[in-house]
């Protein structure tokens, strides 16, 4: 385990020092200027829009940095063939995969937790000028938990097809595709199951409920509305999605590293 | 013994669909012995670099047994004892030579004050000390070379696997690494080198096996390495002569 510690210490280090991360940094400040302007324009519900433009904000940078720098590692690591060297090293090969997924979950954490902190004083600042909605800052520091769930989620898969690919390119679009078919999947099943789907053939159908059950849900990890309109969320809710997340992190993990143990590395 | 390869068989797939099949190694035979200094020449594409891989469990054998210091190539315990220097060296660039030298000390089992010691100490001999804080992508290729020496030698490994060790360097670089693979060998590391350059591996192994198409043609012993040119035995055992 000592391996994979010192492995994901190289790893964090590696992703601050990717070129997005520095992009994502300025962006931030130019997104706190945006705040102000939001502010003199909003009519009411301040404090709903204002922590909306956040969390918001938070999501997008965190998913685009976490795919920006997990792709430039991984490019690296296959295409220039580093991994060959670093599974020559005194390490074991599941060090690779747990170092490189603790590495990037402690950068996504840092990430994540920087911008909402740095937010929560000038939203506090604004939020007193114009109190006309409820503001929960317990909420307000909830939603990166379940971002960083996504994340999380995101990073095994990203591993697994990192592993079982010899070209970067296609593990790189095999993440996205996951992305985008966990946040779709759920709208789609609903939709066959009501009446606007009837038409649907019944191959489709069966085959968008098995997909269903063997892609990950990520909606659900989309609690934003939940936080910014203060909507009812219970605990029981709150641990059935993290235990979600992190049961279906744990199993994709374990499918990586028994495909990595046996792998040729080319 | 340190290296003990028997009846060692490597097939890679063509890029046919991986239908067929292509014997990179064939019934390959060998044993390096602890403390020795041995050296593996051969043509491009002869398998030296399949050889090393195996030999570090990067690749498995389809037929064949490998032993490393008596145990299967990958065991972690043995991995610690071993150190690797690739053909090409590609280190992640966003870190700096002293960042990747202490993150190998450390997982060669180096902790504290010793890692800092031994990490500034190879710098030096080296000659990248001054550069130890400049990241790797602002590195030449002769530096990184040498910075791929430096990580092969820390921790004084007792088993070093050298991959064209000496390419990319200049002549004054060359003389340093040569120096500190002979150092490091009479200290006690056993060494298993692969060069195209003949005439650094007449100055540094005391054996030569001889890899050709796949097959070890010949093992040289020092009698005679002793007795005729390294390119002489080379040329004649290969048929070119």
């Amino acid at each position: 385990m000592k391996e994979a510690f010192e492995f994901a210490k190289i790893t964090l280090r590696q992703s601050v020092r990717v070129k997005s991360f520095y992009g994502a940094l300025i962006m931030t400040l130019v997104a706190i200027v945006g705040l102000f302007i939001l502010h003199s324009f909003a009519m009411f519900e301040i404090p709903r829009i204002l922590m909306n433009y956040v969390l918001s904000y938070t999501n997008l940078i965190i998913l685009l940095l976490v795919f920006l720098t997990f792709f430039s590692l991984i490019q690296y690591d296959i295409d220039k063939k580093t991994m060959q060297y670093i599974v020559a090293l005194p390490m074991r090969r599941r060090d690779y995969i747990l170092g490189r997924y603790f590495g990037l979950m402690a950068f996504s954490f840092i990430v994540s937790y920087g911008i909402v902190i740095l937010f929560y004083p000038f939203l506090i600042i604004l939020i007193k000028q114009r109190p006309d909605a409820p503001f929960s800052s317990i909420r307000y520091f909830l939603y990166p938990l379940f971002l960083l769930l996504e994340v999380s989620l995101i990073s095994s898969f990203a591993l697994l097809f990192t592993t079982l690919s010899t070209k970067s390119i296609i593990s790189i679009l095999s993440t996205l595709g996951v992305y985008f078919i966990g946040h779709s999947l759920d709208d789609v099943r609903e939709f066959i199951l009501t009446g606007y789907g009837s038409d649907v053939p019944l191959f489709s159908k069966i085959l968008i409920k098995t997909a269903w059950y063997l892609f990950p849900n990520l909606s659900v990890f989309d609690v934003k509305i939940t936080m910014t309109y203060n909507l009812r969320f219970t605990l029981t809710e709150a641990f059935i999605i993290v235990g979600y997340g992190i049961l279906y992190t744990v199993a994709i993990l374990l499918i990586t590293l028994s495909v990595f143990d046996k792998k040729e590395i080319l | 013994m340190h290296i003990e390869l028997l009846s060692l068989t490597k097939y890679y797939k063509t890029k046919e669909l991986g239908f067929k099949k292509f014997r990179a190694l064939n019934n390959i035979s060998l044993s390096v012995e602890k403390g020795e200094s041995f050296g593996l020449i051969g043509l491009n594409g002869a398998g030296k670099s399949t050889l090393i891989k195996l030999i570090l469990g990067v690749i498995f054998p389809d037929e064949g047994e490998i032993k490393v210091m008596g145990k299967m190539p990958g065991d972690i315990h043995i991995k610690r004892r071993i150190s690797y220097l690739p053909e090409n060296p590609v280190f992640y660039e966003s870190l700096n030579g002293e960042e990747i030298l202490c993150f190998i000390g450390k997982l060669r089992g180096l902790s504290g004050k010793v890692i800092k010691d031994s990490v500034y100490n190879i710098l030096e001999r080296v000659d990248l000390y001054e550069h130890r804080k400049k990241l790797l992508r602002k590195y030449s290729r002769g530096m990184l070379q040498r910075l791929g020496l430096a990580q092969a030698f820390i921790g004084n490994p007792e088993l070093v696997i050298l991959d064209e060790p000496l390419s990319g360097l200049d002549p004054l670089g060359r003389k340093m690494a040569r120096d500190l693979i002979i150092e490091a060998n009479r200290e006690g590391s056993t060494i298993f080198f692969t060069s195209h350059i003949l005439e650094d591996i007449e100055k540094i192994c005391t054996r030569v096996g001889i890899l050709h198409k796949g097959e070890l043609l010949r093992v040289a012993e020092k009698e005679e390495l002793r007795r005729a040119p390294l390119e002489d035995i080379f040329l004649e055992t290969i048929g070119e002569k």
